[in-house]
Formats: structure tokens, C-alpha cells, sequence
């Protein structure tokens, strides 16, 4: 398959999803399934954590797109690319977090996340108040 | 352009009717596709080790900025594009995209890119992705290609860049190893462009970019695709006498080397007609299936290798 073959696929993916809400509820359940059995695995660690965080974000990211659907039913081509456009941006903008999220872990450790909040006469660790 | 049938307004879309594959199309899909590949070989091929995670996100930016430096270059030649065969279908000028769009659009991930392997990876890889696609949108898309034959000489170096920065990404610097797999791509660039060239001229000379078949004419680009095939194929060789390549390596790159320099001396024998066309379409298609096979085996055999290992 072409990559413009790709790319028209990918474009009918919206259209394909919305006829199919239940393909959204499948994934959300599914990604939260697999959230709960990696916490129970980890515990609230950093893996445990991103496994979370990412299942939120699935889930936003999923019921915008549902919500969005619902919105601009019977609106003109232009604002439904509109919405198109602006989905793309948020799922980006969300993928960037989650994506510096992980990479703060692998560079700092998973312990990162495993400090105190308040240090006794240090105060509120990194805000400078005591 | 009307003998294109192409309705080409690249001051700005009218109306917003752009949708997100076209902006997928701004950042010239094929050609992230070959900068994924090499960065990716530069990475398993450098000594040591990335964690996984950190690999990712070094692709991930390196792949962005190169689609980034794409859409800047597609934002500044819309002019020349609308007039091209090969580029009129392109989203600024059909007028799915405006320019405007397209050089916020480049802009943004070009910083993004940019800052992103800087912060999370490491800031030699940082600084190398941001001077090529410095390179590429102001060396050679604004001052040489319509200024010089040399164009795709000099500018190739932008699209030779990639190993190096995955290289870097792992390793934090630059070694021999890592100038050479630029030096391969380097090399393989001009005569790669000038078969594409050949039988592509009437494009470049219809909108005046000064291509070598445009200015010095078919014969000296024929000269020019030997010479440039003669020192290409031995440096293509040459990651196996620095430990950089296997003899698998050795064996493929020496195979398809000779095959290459075969079909650079028939672009020179064959100059007319159809047939000469054809054969300077085969020597363009088989330049991509050799780099594609000098990085692949280069990268199986280093995958191999840490397997074993």
C-alpha cells in the first residue's frame, strides 16, 4: 500500500469510527482493562502511572471526538474539517505530554515520582515556600 | 499552466477547506519515509545503546523535522510548483492549503522538532537536526536551486544529514563512521536527481530552475551521472574496510554497486529517443532500491549482531 493509499485510508477512519460508536466504547473499556492490571501489577509507580495517564487520555481523546460528532452533525464540509483539524491538533498536543511525561521517567528514574511533597523546614520542594 | 488544467492560487485558500491529510501532505510522506530508514540505521549502527523510549522520540523528531523543512520548502516554491508536472498537485497549488498555513504549519514543527530532541534526547542531535533543515529550507530551497546547476550537489547534503543525527542521538557526537553513511547518502544524491532530471527536464526548464540538463544540456548531466556514480559506489563500499559494515555488506553493496555503475554508463551510452528516457527512469529507480539496500543490510546486520551478541 501507497503512502497516498495510507493517508486516504486514514481519512475515511472518522467517517468509519462514527458510524461505530460501540468501536470507541470497545477501545475505552479495553485500555482501561489494561490500565487496572498494570497498576495491580505495579503499583502506583511510574509505570502505573503512565498506564493510567494514558488511559485518561484515551478516553478524552475518544469522548471528544464523540461529543464533536454529535455537535456538528448536519454542519457543511468546512466545518466538519474544521473539527478534523482540530481533533488532529489536541491528539497531538495530548501525545506530546505523554510522550515528555515518559521521557522525563526514562531520564530520571521511576523513582521520580517517589519524593516528598513537604520537606520539614525545607518547605514545598521546588516551589521555594517554606 | 493552463496546459496543466491546474487552478493554482497560492496566495491563500478562500475558503478553509484543507483537511488534516493535506497538511500529512505537506510534509512529503515518501521522503520522511527514507529519512525514518536511515536515522534509524544511523541509531542501531552507533555504538552503545538508547532506551527504547528516548529511540522512539528521536525518530519521532528527527521524521517531524524533516516533514517540517518539507512544508517550508512547499510553502516557498508554490510558485514553481503550480507550474511543474511532478509538484502541481500538491496542496498549495491546488488550493487545499494556503501558503500562510503551510509556513505556520513548517515553522511550528520545525521548533518543535527541534527543541523536543534537544530537551529529551540530547542537544548535538538538537543542534544537527536544526541546521539541516536550516540547510534545507535557506541553503539550498531559497539560495541555490534557482540560483546554480550545483543545487542538488550541495543542497543534497540536507537529506544526507539523517544518519548522523540518529547516530548522534546514541553517542551525543559525531565520528567517522557516522560522516560517512552521510557521505554515501551525499554522493548518491546527484546522480540519483540527475537521472530523475533527464526525463523531467522540460519541468525545470518551463519554471527556470537551472538543473544540470537545463543549463550545460543532457551530455555533460550524462558526464556528470558517471563521474558522480564512480565516486559514490567506492564509498559505498567502504563502511566494510572501517568495521562499519559485514561482509554481507561487503557482498550487496559490491553486487549492486557494479550493477549501479552498469546502468550510470548505459544513461551515457543511451541518449535518444524513448530509450534513453527509459534508462535514465531505471538508473532514478534503482539508485532508491540501492540505498534502501546499502542502510537495510547495514541495519540487519547490526540488529544481528546485538542479538547474538
Amino acid at each position: 500500500m501507497s503512502s497516498v493509499e495510507a493517508a486516504e485510508k486514514l481519512k475515511q477512519l472518522p467517517a468509519w469510527l462514527k458510524e461505530r460508536p460501540w468501536v470507541r466504547n470497545a477501545v475505552t473499556t479495553l485500555v482501561w482493562v489494561v490500565a487496572a492490571f498494570a497498576v495491580q501489577k505495579n503499583g502506583y509507580n511510574a509505570l502505573g502511572i503512565a498506564f493510567l495517564v494514558t488511559a485518561v487520555f484515551i478516553t478524552v481523546m475518544l469522548g471528544l471526538i464523540a461529543i464533536a460528532d454529535y455537535v456538528s452533525r448536519g454542519q457543511s464540509d468546512t466545518t466538519q474539517r474544521q473539527r478534523a483539524r482540530n481533533i488532529a491538533i489536541a491528539v497531538a498536543l495530548g501525545a506530546m505530554v505523554l510522550m515528555f511525561y515518559a521521557a522525563t521517567i526514562v531520564r530520571m528514574g521511576g523513582n521520580v515520582v517517589n519524593r516528598p511533597l513537604v520537606i520539614p523546614g525545607a518547605g514545598i520542594v521546588g516551589s521555594g515556600l517554606r | 499552466m493552463a496546459d496543466l488544467g491546474i487552478q493554482a492560487d497560492i496566495s491563500g485558500t478562500r475558503e478553509n477547506i484543507s483537511d488534516v491529510g493535506d497538511f500529512f501532505a505537506l510534509m512529503k510522506p515518501r521522503v520522511m519515509s527514507l529519512v525514518v530508514f536511515t536515522a534509524l540505521t544511523g541509531m542501531i549502527a552507533a555504538p552503545g545503546s538508547i532506551h527504547p523510549v528516548l529511540g522512539f522520540i528521536a525518530i519521532l523528531a528527527i521524521s517531524i523535522g524533516a516533514g517540517a523543512s518539507g512544508a517550508l520548502n512547499m510553502w516557498y516554491d508554490a510558485d514553481i510548483d503550480a507550474k511543474m508536472q511532478r509538484t502541481a498537485a500538491r496542496p498549495i497549488p491546488r488550493g487545499r492549503v494556503s501558503a500562510d498555513d503551510a509556513l505556520a504549519f513548517g515553522s511550528f514543527l520545525s521548533a518543535a522538532s527541534v527543541l523536543t530532541l534537544g530537551l529529551l534526547v540530547n542537544w548535538t542531535a538538537g543542534g544537527l537536526l536544526a541546521f539541516t533543515i536550516g540547510f534545507y529550507v535557506f541553503v539550498y530551497t531559497m539560495w541555490l536551486k534557482r540560483r546554480t546547476p550545483q543545487n542538488i550537489v550541495i543542497g543534497g547534503a540536507a537529506g544526507a544529514f539523517p544518519p548522523m543525527v540518529g547516530w548522534a542521538a546514541v553517542t551525543g557526537g559525531v565520528s567517522v563512521e557516522s560522516v560517512l553513511l552521510f557521505l554515501i547518502i551525499f554522493l548518491w544524491t546527484p546522480p540519483h536527481f540527475w537521472a530523475l532530471s533527464l526525463y523531467r527536464c522540460r519541468d525545470y526548464e518551463r519554471v527556470g530552475v537551472p538543473m544540470l540538463p537545463v543549463v550545460a544540456g543532457p551530455a555533460e548531466t550524462r558526464r556528470q551521472i558517471v563521474l558522480y556514480s564512480l565516486l559514490f559506489v567506492p564509498v559505498a563500499i567502504s563502511p566494510y574496510f572501517i568495521g562499519l559494515g559485514g561482509l554481507s555488506y561487503l557482498a550487496v553493496s559490491s553486487i549492486l554497486g557494479a550493477v549501479f555503475l552498469k546502468l550510470a554508463f548505459d544513461v551515457r551510452r543511451i541518449t535518444e529517443g524513448r530509450e534513453g528516457d527509459a534508462t535514465a527512469k531505471k538508473l532514478f529507480l534503482f539508485s532508491i532500491l540501492y540505498l534502501f539496500a546499502l542502510f537495510g543490510v547495514l541495519l540487519v546486520e547490526k540488529i544481528v549482531m546485538r542479538v547474538m551478541a
